[in-house]
């Protein structure tokens, strides 16, 4: 294959990787924490939340980093009737479902949890305020097993329950986890990238899925050789770094507000991470970052994704350079993650 | 010969009309068990000289636990608690208490409505509302529909009715005050109506509760 084959073939893919989506559809009773639930699930505040009673007119939609999350309005309800409501809200176009629930289990939910298993849709049961389940003189593993037996009975198939807690912040591992479980190939990548990593597991799963996405917008950024990089044989195309490391940055749920905090931080190793991450996303920062790379003897590139990117590419000069310039930023911005996690730091 | 044919004309003419404007004869009214039992719940409180108060609210909202402490558990029956869907069933026995009985007062605990078993529909349609005293309507976080329609049903008898919200522990002070404010605002009552928050869990406000039912009622 020739290099400008290779070239064409390595920017459709990182078209493909910046293009794919995973579309999760919430439904449940008003009040059950649909909206809390997303907020969580991305670890940012997109969905407004209150204790109000609001009257959901359309199907409100939120989009995070590639994950788009649809709030179903209550299915059989005076404005949403169950005639023509799959076509309307365009159910096939979801990847899975996420059935919420913070009571007992009603009509609605059922008889609509009945139609999706008719399409063989995926759909998981989010029993939510898991830190109200209480009942007098009854231990909490005997209640949740209760719940789990009920929830069965009711819909009569053995489906997926998560417990969580979006107030006590419990479960949302479990959650994430298990959603991904539910997807397969760029859509298990994107969300184990977008998704909020509540566990140093699912950190490194998000780690792995950035890893692949490093070495294509490298690749794409070395093939795409726009800009030459002063004092050195290369040209690179500089604005793919930039997109790159922002998408770093918004997989480990570092914005700017929290990174200016972070730089504070009490933790040196917080703060000097904080410090990289912040310095290298300008394309100054990254010309810096370059040319630190420049002047080292040894740069290796990872053999495994060679056959993704291209034999051609991945010997060149420019994605040596291009793919280790990302992976350093890669794993500032990981290990600051790691901390953060550790360390239980906020936002 | 001509007029022997008018009874045969008459027979096939007959035939031929019943055939035509006979209708398909109706189901055997198959009433669910959830509506006889409603029904025999209206015949049971007609005899009642005893004052009535009736429970009502979503599932899960807390209205049996809330019967059961408010009564120092003696409640007769006691009430079937269950963090299950349907704990308190009125739709498979069609001999199923519906009645308990506390210092000479008579409490229904409702099961909660808008389930599978438990259609809304059903209570809106066959509830003895008119039959009752008092209400006493438990919700739990934000308002559904059915709730609406239940408490405007209730609203329209022109007894006294009780707003008590549940899980008090789980709202802070902010939420608290949101909350009465939304919940009055949509149920369309003003300062008369009694607003009290409770949690079983913690056991405040359920005195206050009983204490309402006692003086007001």
């Amino acid at each position: 294959m020739s290099i400008h084959e290779e070239a064409e073939k390595i920017r459709r893919r990182l078209d493909e990787e910046n293009s794919s989506t995973v579309s999760v559809a919430l439904f449940g009773q008003p009040g059950a924490g649909k909206s809390s639930l997303i907020n969580k699930i991305v670890g940012k505040k997109v969905a407004a939340v209150g204790v109000e009673t609001d009257k959901t007119v359309e199907a409100a939609s939120y989009e995070v980093n590639g994950l788009r999350f649809v709030d179903l309005p209550g299915y059989g309800t005076k404005n949403f009737p169950k005639d023509g409501y799959l076509e309307r809200f365009n159910i096939q176009q979801f990847d899975l479902f996420l059935c919420v629930t913070s009571g007992k289990l009603h009509q609605a939910d059922t008889e609509f949890f009945q139609e999706l298993s008719k399409r063989k849709k995926v759909c998981i049961f989010v029993v939510n305020k898991h830190d109200e389940l209480w009942e007098d003189g009854v231990s909490l593993e005997v209640l949740e097993q209760r719940k789990i037996d009920d929830i069965r009975s009711h819909v009569g198939q053995q489906v997926n329950i998560v417990f969580t807690s979006c107030r006590a912040g419990t479960g949302l591992d479990n959650l994430n986890t298990e959603i991904r479980n539910n997807l397969d190939g760029a859509k298990r990548e994107r969300w184990a990238r977008s998704a909020k990593a509540y566990s140093a597991q699912f950190l490194q799963e998000k780690r792995s899925a950035c890893d692949r996405y490093v070495a294509i917008a490298a690749a794409a950024s070395a093939a795409n050789g726009i800009n030459p990089i002063p004092g050195a044989d290369i040209a690179v195309d500089l604005s793919i770094l930039v997109k790159l490391f922002s998408e770093i940055r918004e997989a480990y749920g570092l914005n700017d507000g929290f990174l200016s905090k972070l730089k504070e931080s009490a933790i040196p190793v917080v703060a000097r991470l904080a410090n990289n991450a912040v310095k290298y996303a300008t394309t100054e920062g990254i010309l810096l970052l370059i040319k630190n790379f420049l002047g080292r003897q040894a740069i290796k590139t990872v053999a495994k994704y060679i056959p993704i990117i291209g034999q051609a590419i991945a010997a060149g000069l420019g994605y040596a350079i291009t793919s280790n310039v990302g992976n350093s930023y890669l794993n500032d911005c990981h290990e600051l993650a790691e901390q953060i996690l550790e360390n239980k730091l906020e936002g | 010969m001509w007029w022997l044919a008018i009874p045969v004309i008459g027979f096939v003419g007959k035939a031929v009309f019943d055939a035509i404007t006979e209708e398909d004869p109706l189901p055997p009214s198959r009433k669910t068990t959830l509506q006889a039992n409603l029904e025999r719940l209206k015949g049971d409180l007609r005899y009642e000289t005893a004052k009535k108060i009736a429970i009502m609210g979503q599932p899960g909202a807390g209205k049996s636990s809330l019967l059961k402490k408010m009564t120092n558990g003696e409640v007769v029956p006691l009430p079937v608690i269950g963090t299950h869907t349907d704990a308190t069933n009125w739709s498979s026995d069609a001999n199923c208490n519906l009645i308990s009985r506390y210092r000479g007062k008579v409490f229904v605990d409702v099961p909660g409505y808008d389930t599978q078993t438990h259609p809304a529909i059903d209570f809106k349609l066959n509830f003895p509302f008119y039959d009752f005293d008092a209400f006493l309507f438990v919700v739990h976080g934000k308002l559904h529909a059915a709730d609406e329609e239940i408490f405007r049903l209730a609203n329209r008898t022109g007894k006294p009715i009780c707003i008590a919200r549940s899980f008090l522990d789980s709202l802070n002070e902010d939420e608290i005050r949101e909350v009465e404010r939304d919940l009055r605002q949509r149920l369309s009552v003003g300062n008369s109506v009694e607003f009290v928050f409770f949690s079983n869990r913690s056991g405040e406000g359920v005195k206050n509760i009983f204490q309402i039912i006692c003086t007001t009622y």
